[in-house]
Order: C-alpha cells, then sequence, then structure tokens
C-alpha cells in the first residue's frame, strides 16, 4: 500500500463523506451535546435558580458534578466517552455499511488501487472526523463556559481538561475500528449496530461493578472520570488493552476484504 | 485463437454441498467478446467474481493478461461490471464518475467528462444517482467500468434494464471496442439473440459446468427459430397451411406454430392463408430464447423434472 494509494482512497472517501447526511448529523450532535453540557452547569451553579425558572423540577436533585471549570471539562470529557462511543462508532459503521447496503462494495476490490488503502483510508477518515467533532463540541464548550462565568480557570486547568478530553477520543476512536471490523464481517449496518450496543451495555455494567479498567470499552470512561472521582484513572495497561484491540481490528479488517469471498 | 489474455483453467468453487463452478476451463484470446451464456445460478457471475479477484477458487487457476489472479498489478487494465450496477445514491453522478476517478488514480483533466459525453449521461450529469433510472445506472456502471481506457472488459449482465436504443449503443460499442482498439471482452447473460449479435465465442454454463463452447455461427446453426401464427379460425387456418404442404409443430394453446420453410418465407404463410380466406392476425417469426436452446440441449425436454437451478 503506497502513499499514492492511500491519497486515492482518502480523496474519495471525502467526495463521499462530503455528500452525507451522517456528516450534518453528527456536526448537529455534538453541537447539542455542547449545549445541553453548558445547561448542566447553569443548571448545577444555583439550583434554586434553575427550579424558579422551571428548568429543574422541584424534586429533581444534581449530583456527581461541581460548576467549575475542572467540573465543566470532566464533563465534557465524559461526553465523549459515553457520546463518542456511540457516534464515532456510528460513523465507522456508516463509513463501512453503506458499501454493502449500497451494494458499492464489489466496485472497491479489483482496481489499482489496494483494499488495504481502502480500508486504512476509511479508518482515517474516521479518525480525522471523530477528532474534528472532538474539537468542534470543545470550541463551542469553551465560550459557553465563559459565558456562564464559571470560576476556577487556569492554564494548567485548560491543558490538563482538554488533554483528557483529547485522549478521551482518541482511546474512543481506537476501539470504534471494531465496528468496522462488524460492519465488514456482517457485510451491512445490522451486525456492527448490535456489537456496538453490546460493548457500549457491558462496558456499562463492567464499570459498575468496578471492573472497568480491564474491560477496553469501559477505558475510555475512566479516563474521562465518569466513574467519580474515586475510581482510578485506567493505567498503561488499560490503555495498552485498547491499542490492541484497535490493531487487532484494523488489521482483521483489512485481512477480511483481502481474503473474504466477496460473492455478494 | 490468439494468446489467451483471459484464462480459466479447471476451476471449481464449491459451497457445502453445492458447486457453483465445476471445473471449468476456457480461454479468451486478444480482441474476443467471449459470451458466458446460462440460466439464472449458472454460475456465471460466480466465474466472473473469480476472474476479478472477489472470490477464491476451491480449485483451479485464473490468469488475466498473462498473471495469475489476484495479481493486483493487472486492474489497471480491467473495467469490470458485476450484476446489476452500483452506485452512491446521493451521490451525482459526475461525483460517482469522480470517485471511480480516484480510485484508478486517472489524471484529473477531461477523463469524466469524456465518460460523461460517451454514454450520453450529460442530462444527469447532476442528478443524484437515486434518481436514475435503471437504464441510466446501467450506462453510469459502465461509464465507471470504461473510464480508464481498459484493454479488458468483463462484464456482467451489461444490457440488463437498458431500453432497445441503450441495447444497441452497447452492442455496438461492444462491437467497435473489439474490432477497432482490440479490446478483448468477456461478458455473462441469459439473452441468446443479444449474445449471438455480440459475441464471438460462446460459452454455456449449466448447474456450475461449461457444458459447450461454440462460436457464433455455428450458435446461430444451433438455434431454431419457429414461426407463430394466429387467426380467428385456427382449426380453418391450420387445414389450409397443411394444405399449402406446411408442416405445423405440435404445440397446445391458441398458436399455430410452423418451422422449416415457414420461418425462412412467412411470406408464403401469409398469402396461403389470404388466399384461404382466413387472414392471419397476428403472423411472427421467434427465435428460440436461451432456456429453450438450452434445454434442448441438455435433454430437459426429455426430463422436465430434471431441474435447472
Amino acid at each position: 500500500m503506497s502513499a499514492a494509494e492511500l491519497r486515492a482512497a482518502a480523496g474519495a472517501e471525502l467526495i463521499k463523506v462530503r455528500r452525507a447526511v451522517m456528516l450534518w448529523a453528527t456536526v448537529i450532535s455534538f453541537l447539542v451535546a455542547a449545549l445541553v453540557g453548558a445547561f448542566f452547569m447553569f443548571v448545577l451553579q444555583d439550583p434554586a435558580r434553575a427550579r424558579s425558572l422551571g428548568l429543574l423540577g422541584t424534586k429533581a436533585q444534581l449530583s456527581g458534578g461541581t460548576a467549575d471549570w475542572p467540573g465543566y471539562f470532566a464533563l465534557v470529557a465524559q461526553m465523549v466517552a459515553v457520546g463518542g462511543m456511540l457516534l464515532f462508532g456510528m460513523i465507522l459503521i456508516w463509513l463501512f455499511g453503506r458499501e454493502f447496503a449500497d451494494g458499492t462494495v464489489k466496485d472497491l476490490l479489483a482496481l489499482p488501487t489496494s483494499r488495504a488503502a481502502v480500508v486504512v483510508a476509511k479508518l482515517v477518515v474516521a479518525l480525522v472526523w471523530s477528532l474534528l467533532l472532538t474539537a468542534e463540541l470543545v470550541a463551542v464548550s469553551l465560550p459557553l463556559g465563559v459565558m456562564l462565568a464559571l470560576p476556577g480557570w487556569s492554564t494548567q486547568v485548560l491543558l490538563h481538561g482538554v488533554g483528557v478530553i483529547v485522549a478521551t477520543a482518541c482511546l474512543t476512536v481506537i476501539l470504534t475500528t471494531t465496528y468496522a471490523l462488524a460492519a465488514s464481517w456482517g457485510r451491512g449496518y445490522l451486525a456492527a449496530v448490535a456489537t456496538l450496543f453490546v460493548t457500549a451495555i457491558t462496558a456499562q455494567i463492567v464499570s459498575a461493578v468496578g471492573y472497568g479498567a480491564w474491560f477496553p470499552w469501559a477505558v475510555p470512561s475512566l479516563m474521562s472520570g465518569v466513574a467519580g472521582p474515586d475510581q482510578a484513572t485506567p493505567g498503561p495497561a488499560g490503555i495498552l488493552s485498547v491499542i490492541i484491540v484497535g490493531v487487532l481490528a484494523s488489521t482483521a479488517t483489512v485481512l477480511w476484504w483481502q481474503r473474504a469471498d466477496h460473492d455478494r | 485463437m490468439t494468446s489467451a489474455v483471459i484464462s480459466v483453467q479447471g476451476v471449481s468453487k464449491r459451497y457445502g454441498d453445492l458447486d457453483a463452478v465445476d471445473d471449468v476451463s476456457l480461454e479468451v484470446g486478444a480482441g474476443e467478446v467471449y459470451a458466458l451464456l446460462g440460466l439464472n445460478g449458472a454460475g456465471k457471475t460466480t466465474l466472473i467474481r473469480m476472474l476479478l479477484g472477489m472470490i477464491r477458487p476451491t480449485t483451479g487457476t485464473l490468469e488475466v493478461a498473462g498473471r495469475p489472479v489476484p495479481d493486483r498489478s493487472v486492474w489497471a487494465e480491467v473495467g469490470y461490471l458485476v450484476e446489476t450496477p452500483s452506485a452512491y445514491p446521493d451521490l451525482t453522478v459526475r461525483e460517482n464518475l469522480e470517485v471511480a476517478r480516484r480510485l484508478r488514480r486517472l489524471p484529473v483533466a477531461g477523463v469524466v467528462e469524456a465518460a460523461v459525453a460517451r454514454f450520453g449521461l450529460g442530462q444527469y450529469e447532476g442528478s443524484k444517482a437515486r434518481t436514475l433510472s435503471l437504464g441510466n445506472a446501467q450506462r453510469l456502471g459502465l461509464a465507471k467500468a470504461k473510464l480508464h481506457r481498459p484493454r479488458i472488459l468483463v462484464l456482467d449482465e451489461p444490457v440488463n434494464g437498458l431500453d432497445p436504443a441503450g441495447v444497441v449503443e452497447v452492442r455496438e460499442l461492444l462491437i467497435g471496442l473489439a474490432r477497432e482498439d482490440g479490446v478483448t471482452v468477456l461478458l455473462s447473460s441469459h439473452l441468446l439473440s443479444e449474445v449471438a449479435r455480440i459475441a464471438t465465442r460462446i460459452g454455456i454454463l449449466h448447474e456450475g459446468r461449461l457444458i459447450e463452447e461454440l462460436d457464433s455461427t455455428t450458435l446461430d446453426a444451433n438455434t431454431r427459430t419457429r414461426l407463430e401464427v394466429v387467426s380467428r379460425d385456427l382449426a380453418r387456418a391450420a387445414g389450409i397451411l397443411r394444405g399449402a404442404g406446411f408442416v405445423l409443430q405440435p404445440e397446445a394453446g391458441d398458436t399455430l406454430v410452423l418451422g422449416g420453410r415457414a420461418v425462412l418465407h412467412p411470406e408464403e404463410v401469409a398469402t396461403a392463408l389470404v388466399n384461404g380466406g382466413e387472414p392471419p392476425t397476428r403472423l411472427v417469426v421467434v427465435e428460440e430464447d436461451l432456456e429453450a436452446h438450452f434445454m434442448r440441449l441438455v435433454g430437459h425436454h426429455a426430463d422436465p423434472t430434471g431441474g435447472t437451478p
């Protein structure tokens, strides 16, 4: 697989992405996520005010967050971990699954551009797309935080907060390669969506019982701090497990495209 | 035959107990138009997919342009269309061609424009592929296959869905490519009449086996045609025709069927019926379709329960 092949495949992918409803659906979803995060901070700042404005039910209790910049960054990171797994996963499922759903996969199989380049280009496009969405979330959240006049701002808090968000996004994107494999192996959306839900639900359960650090799909959530301040962040072993899953899933996807019988 | 551009040697593909393709060997020379004929499920598409490296054969070897499949270096010389044409539905015709151009790493200038013009897609250039008729989608598929001016074309049912003008257009295109540009064409079809007009050689596949290979003139000689006649009083018409020396074939239904001289001179049949006071309300020469030819070939007339895929 040469750089020219990868450029050709990525260029072709970009034409498809540019016209996709999926592109705007994800952009709007992350915009809404940013607004929801800011809204949560607004309520958390003064629950009594929120109740008086009718934004919070009289019996509603808020917990697990502080209305300051560290708390705000942690909330955004958690959104990336949980929402990102679904949205980034859907991006990869769409990139791969559509070729089977639209019957266009056969036009990708006997070309001067290798199948490996086609697969890697899709993975790269998904990575860039997901990171740009993360950047959008941060870029929209920052001015909203300023408007809310959240306390606790410092350059160190900013760098640490954004660092955790980016690390969480990267770990999440790496794990979504599993769905590329599932969409290819299942030749469409269904198996991949099922895999997405199974892994997401299992990660929640495993995290809840305290073994999240041992389950790769729970690692991004632990990194984001969604399990609470008393839960340790994933160590090198957890991060390594995510990388291993990503490498195995990416390699298996390339091998599947190269070696499977494409009889449909 | 000139040296083989496409070579299939002892190729089989087995799925469990099913032999989708069973020990097929064939060769296609440069500039030939070779047609694979067969009913649905005969193994045509499986063979074509194996030739394009999409399916691995269980046994046997395939070569394209002297290189073993799936040597990727050959694909720059091959254009293909497999089964129903597919395109990205939310991209325009032009964007779909642009995707193909990039993946084939062709120069920017003129390639897409030439394909649009060559296949009469100018009117639909800005239309989303999802809005195309089946015929225009087929044109788009052919335009993608021809985008890089390949010297080998592998086309699975290339005239499916095309209107009569489109069928003629594709036929002339393929004949022109083979004769003038020396392009080698391997196509599959179940349309006997169309194949007979295009192909220089024909291979008939049945239940995964290549049961007959013949050139187009041999096929013509083997193809049976019949004259079908309908009139207001069939019994009277039959009497008139027998009296005029025509031999009627035993066919049930409300149509008289004649062979031999009647097929060569249908005007004599019409004249006899008009002169006998029983003018035909319908008189048509019918070329038997692949299935009829095929059933005759494998003897299924004698064993209607023999089953075909």
